[in-house]
């Protein structure tokens, strides 16, 4: 959904301003960025594998080409994206719907801005410019989380990797190491339901480390 | 129709295990719908590996549950909070959730449901009628042509998608180059393996999956502190008055329709079709003011049109094998685990997966009723499951199901690669779903591209000189050019919006 959409206490009240005018190139010019490097890297990556000919490929050509495309495309996501900051669309391409009902001021039966975040606002102009800044602390401890099970689920067992795992990631959203203990025991004795009573997977309960 | 196949698939579809998947399917997709945060994309990225353990028909009776189901599910939040837990209810929210304030959200739930039901009945039944003599068209497909028509879809589902198309078509470039990891087709080479074993049979669909759309909507989700919850309107009077069902007829046959002929286009014409819809009943209303006011027929036609494009959306999927939309993709991937090649030879392969699909469909579109009408509270209810618990159990069930799939450590670390990936990239504005669409189909492109140009000798132009590849790459190059313009461009913005 466009932003629009979503109720937002700052926009009923006052016309909402033209966020293409002053619009933020960085997104755009790192995800170019992003695209281009990436894209080297494949058409270097791909130079090294036999290229053949179009009527006999070898393993490169493809992916060679592909990767100059993509770096071209890059180098169109980064130009895009400075020219449309001098270049703000008008306000009339905004969206096919009514304008949204306006916010519901009973108060208290409304999500309102937080899902806007979360789920609605990701079409393009959202991006990278409404948001949060990046949460770093809860990235590292998701990714941690993942990482534990993946790497523990052998030795340690299904069990003990999954209360490592839900623990840490239950720390993510809030910081009470208490409280996330106490989501990791009720998420583990799910898990083992749904996965090995309910779907009968054969994982060992406890790894190689405790059974010897 | 096929008499004998639909009798098949009715067997098929109706025997005692596939009855439960189909429940079991559409509940969690109910459930998925209902919950603002997780989509069916995630979903069925997760649910994946589980149904690794059913046969075939079971388990795609059961992904497909999922995703129709969540089409139902998420008209449940965005009436009774106005927030879509699906991107094509978004429409609903608008009228749905007015309605809902002045004390008639039971009408607007019944209406949706209902409208909901014949849509998908109707359209159950066009894909019946529709999938054989497309599939027997496509069989005529030669390499060139499935080339043409891969590049076609792509560029399809980018057109008719939202944000800038250079990023999209970047991001299917991106998909179709992650598509080429691992062993080469043809000589065998291990491609970008980093001499990794692992990374031989190429890097792991569902990790990709599962980390584009289910970590990387986590990610997103914690950077506003997570998603919070709101108290629920309650729900009262689940009856439609005989005036009220006069007044969503034509609305839903209208919706029914569009929502028909719009789902087989690629790139998620279910957004699309609930969004014609809503624009065709205002226009022909008689009492247009009423439209954002809490219209029943704003709720009846978007409702409608998007369950109908949900099931005709299958068509392209069964006939050609070829993904309309992620969710499609997802199914594309259940396929390859279950050993069968999706494509035009599917239906005649395998009748009894298909017709037990189809008919799976209908019986799924029944037990949707009875959930969503007499069940409604206890959804309601699932609303107030805090994120904080929520999210942690995602990331659990993540792991465990990706790692059940192959016991290979390597898939469950890719899952937290890709979700750092995806959500850096939805940062940069760059949605995830052209990537993965890239992804499924990269592997068929470069296999049908080089087979053409075998076939001819390395000449290019057999592309352009075959009449029905040439029409399909001329359809790509409008399906551009039309999306350039502004008319389309704003519709675009709304859908490839996915909240998965």
């Amino acid at each position: 959904m466009t932003p629009s959409e979503v109720p937002d206490p700052g926009l009923t009240k006052s016309p909402p301003p033209d966020r293409r005018a002053g619009r933020d190139p960085r997104p755009d010019l790192l995800a170019g960025g992003t695209f281009v490097i990436v894209g080297l890297m494949f058409v270097v990556a791909s130079s090294r594998y036999e290229l053949g000919s179009a009527l006999q490929m070898g393993p490169g050509y493809y992916p060679l080409v592909l990767g100059g495309l993509l770096v071209a495309l890059g180098v169109g996501v980064a130009v895009e994206g400075l020219f449309r900051r001098r270049n703000p669309r008008d306000a009339a391409v905004r969206d096919p719907t009514p304008a949204p009902a306006p916010r519901d001021d009973t108060g208290g039966d409304d999500t309102g801005g937080d899902d806007a975040g979360g789920d609605d606002a990701d079409s393009d102009d959202a991006a990278g410019e409404e948001r949060g800044p990046v949460p770093w602390m809860s990235m590292a401890l998701v990714v941690a989380a993942i990482v534990a099970f993946a790497l523990g689920v052998r030795e340690l067992g299904l069990v003990p990797a999954l209360l490592i795992a839900t623990f840490l990631a239950a720390l993510a959203g809030r910081r009470n190491a208490a409280w996330a203990a106490g989501v990791a025991v009720g998420l583990t004795v799910l898990c083992v339901l749904i996965f090995v009573v309910a779907l009968q997977l054969r994982l060992p309960l406890v790894g190689s480390l405790f059974t010897g | 129709m096929d008499w004998a196949n639909l009798q098949l698939g009715v067997e098929a579809a109706l025997t005692p295990t596939n009855i439960l998947v189909c429940l079991i399917g559409v509940v969690i997709g109910t459930a998925v719908g209902v919950l603002p945060g997780i989509g069916p994309t995630a979903t069925i990225a997760l649910l994946l590996p589980i149904t690794f353990n059913l046969d075939a028909v079971a388990a795609l009776i059961m992904l497909a549950g999922i995703y129709y189901g969540a089409q139902y599910g998420g008209s449940t939040s965005a009436i009774l909070l106005n927030v879509p837990g699906e991107s094509s209810a978004a429409v609903t929210a608008i009228d749905g959730y007015q309605m809902a304030r002045r004390g008639r959200a039971g009408q607007a739930l019944a209406t949706a449901a209902l409208g909901s039901f014949f849509a998908g009945t109707v359209a159950t039944v066009v894909l019946a009628v529709l999938a054989p003599p497309l599939s027997r068209a496509a069989l005529a497909f030669g390499p060139a042509e499935y080339f043409s028509l891969v590049v076609l879809g792509l560029i399809a589902s980018v057109a008719l998608a939202s944000g800038p198309m250079v990023k999209a078509l970047a991001m299917i470039v991106l998909g179709l180059l992650l598509g080429t990891v691992g062993q080469d087709i043809y000589s065998g080479t291990p491609r970008f393996t980093f001499g990794s074993r692992e990374l031989f049979d190429g890097l792991n669909f569902v990790s990709l999956a599962v980390g584009l759309f289910g970590v990387a909507e986590i990610l997103r989700n914690l950077e506003a502190g997570g998603i919070a919850r709101a108290s629920v309107r309650k729900v009262q009077g689940l009856w439609l008055s005989k005036a009220e069902l006069r007044q969503i007829v034509r609305p839903v046959l209208r919706g029914t329709g569009l929502g028909s002929l719009l789902g087989v286009l690629p790139g998620g014409g279910h957004v699309l079709a609930s969004f014609a819809s809503y624009a065709v009943e205002k226009r022909l209303s008689r009492r247009p003011e009423t439209f954002g006011r809490g219209a029943i027929e704003g709720v009846a036609g978007p409702e409608s049109a998007n369950n109908a494009a949900a099931q005709t959306s299958f068509i392209p999927l069964l006939t050609l094998g070829l993904p309309a939309h992620p969710v499609m993709a997802l199914l594309v991937g259940a396929f390859i685990i279950q050993g069968i090649t999706p494509g035009p030879n599917v239906i005649q392969d395998e009748p009894v997966l298909v017709w037990g699909l189809i008919v799976s469909m209908w019986v799924g579109n029944i037990l949707l009723v009875v959930l969503n009408l007499p069940l409604i509270g206890l959804w309601v209810r699932m609303l107030r499951v805090p994120y904080g618990v929520l999210f942690p159990a995602i990331i659990a069930f993540s792991a465990v199901g990706c790692y059940s799939l192959g016991l290979n450590a390597y898939d469950v670390l890719a899952v937290a690669l890709f979700g750092v990936l995806g959500y850096f990239l939805v940062r940069m504005g760059c949605e995830p779903a052209p990537l993965l669409l890239g992804f499924v189909l990269g592997p068929l492109l470069e296999e049908n591209l080089r087979r053409a140009l075998i076939i001819s000798r390395g000449d290019p132009s057999v592309f352009v000189s075959r009449p029905i590849s040439l029409a399909l790459l001329v359809l790509a190059a409008v399906a551009v050019v039309v999306a350039a313009l502004p008319a389309i461009r704003r519709r675009r913005e709304v859908v490839f919006a996915e909240d998965a």
